[in-house]
């Protein structure tokens, strides 16, 4: 594949998926600046991915994939983020990328963060579940197959996970 | 009649971790239906809020905010900590816990020796006799010295000098 395939590839690939990328990093490590260095580490990841010719049969599923395991392994070293994410807080600003559903007019903004939290305080497996499962649409088995667990094992941490959310929610109303 | 679902268990439906007949009921029943739409609703609310990305976090603009109890905390954990560490170590410990001992034959070497001055300096004749002989009153020669007062073996005789 010569240079211009490979540019032409890759800037077409990070069209269709960086949002949706930078949309589970954040979920899964909450700090956005740490979002964003692990999206880009995921990107650089794909292009050495496409230079080599390694073309999986999905991109979407591999990249979700390299995207939570690029966090998991980023959590492991975020020790020296403790202090600037620990004295952090949410306020009501938007990022943007999403487009303003009906959900947003029933949630109140302090409900929003609220669920936030709770994502927040999820252990770092729920939180895969969750993103893999429940916002990216994978089935049971897939999940399983690729955290390396049981489906039981799945569907108990999504439980877990779906039941906290549930509870955030409710708390507000 | 199946017995009705509670929340814990439409969820575990949702999850896909109950048995069919779960379902079927839930289809049939009413009651049961309506619980079950509003979770699905609730998840789809979840999914939405996610979906749009966190808001944004900043740094805590309180002077006195829930985590100001870090910095101070650690600090003194550390303090704690180091000197634990220090205490232990048999070179750091103060001489008195270490050599208890030999500092109290220190403390009686100079009380005799004390004593002995005493003695020679406040003797009646000659000092040297007070030396050598050394008198029975050494010890209230020595108490004396240490006090800092008058020593007064013989009131009797000494009255008047001791007063």
């Amino acid at each position: 594949m010569g240079e211009h395939a490979i540019r032409a590839s890759y800037t077409d690939l990070y069209r269709q998926h960086h949002c949706r990328v930078v949309s589970i990093c954040r979920l899964m490590l909450s700090d956005p600046e740490d979002a964003e260095e692990v999206a880009q580490e995921v990107f650089m990841t794909l292009l050495r991915c496409i230079r080599e010719q390694r073309e999986p049969v999905v991109w979407s599923y591999w990249l979700t994939r390299v995207a939570v395991n690029a966090c998991r392994n980023h959590r492991r070293s975020r020790w020296r983020t403790w202090w600037r994410t620990s004295r952090s807080e949410y306020v009501e600003e938007r990022v943007p990328g999403g487009t303003p559903s009906p959900e947003d007019d029933v949630i109140s903004r302090e409900g929003q963060a609220r669920i936030w939290r709770a994502v927040r305080r999820l252990p770092v497996r729920q939180r895969e579940v969750l993103v893999m499962r429940q916002l990216e649409g994978w089935s049971t088995e897939e999940v399983a197959d690729a955290l390396g667990v049981s489906a039981g094992t799945v569907k108990q941490h999504l439980f877990r996970a779906v039941h906290r959310l549930r509870h955030a929610l409710e708390a507000g109303t | 009649m199946k017995r009705c679902l509670d929340d814990e268990a439409l969820l575990w439906m949702y999850v896909g971790d109950r048995p069919p007949s779960d379902r079927q009921h839930v289809d049939s029943c009413a009651v049961c239906g309506r619980r079950y739409q509003r979770l699905l609703r609730d998840l789809d609310r979840i999914e939405g809020v996610l979906r749009k990305g966190p808001p944004r976090p900043i740094p805590c603009q309180h002077p006195i905010g829930a985590n100001i109890w870090r910095a101070p905390v650690g600090i003194a954990a550390l303090a704690v900590l180091t000197l634990g560490v220090w205490a232990l170590q048999p070179g750091t410990r103060p001489a008195e816990v270490v050599n208890r001992e030999a500092h109290q034959v220190r403390v009686e070497s100079v009380s005799v020796g004390v004593g002995a001055m005493a003695a020679a300096l406040f003797a009646d004749g000659d000092p040297q006799d007070a030396l050598v002989a050394g008198t029975t009153d050494d010890d209230d020669y020595a108490a004396a010295a240490l006090h800092g007062t008058w020593p007064c073996p013989r009131r009797e005789a000494l009255m008047t000098a001791c007063e």
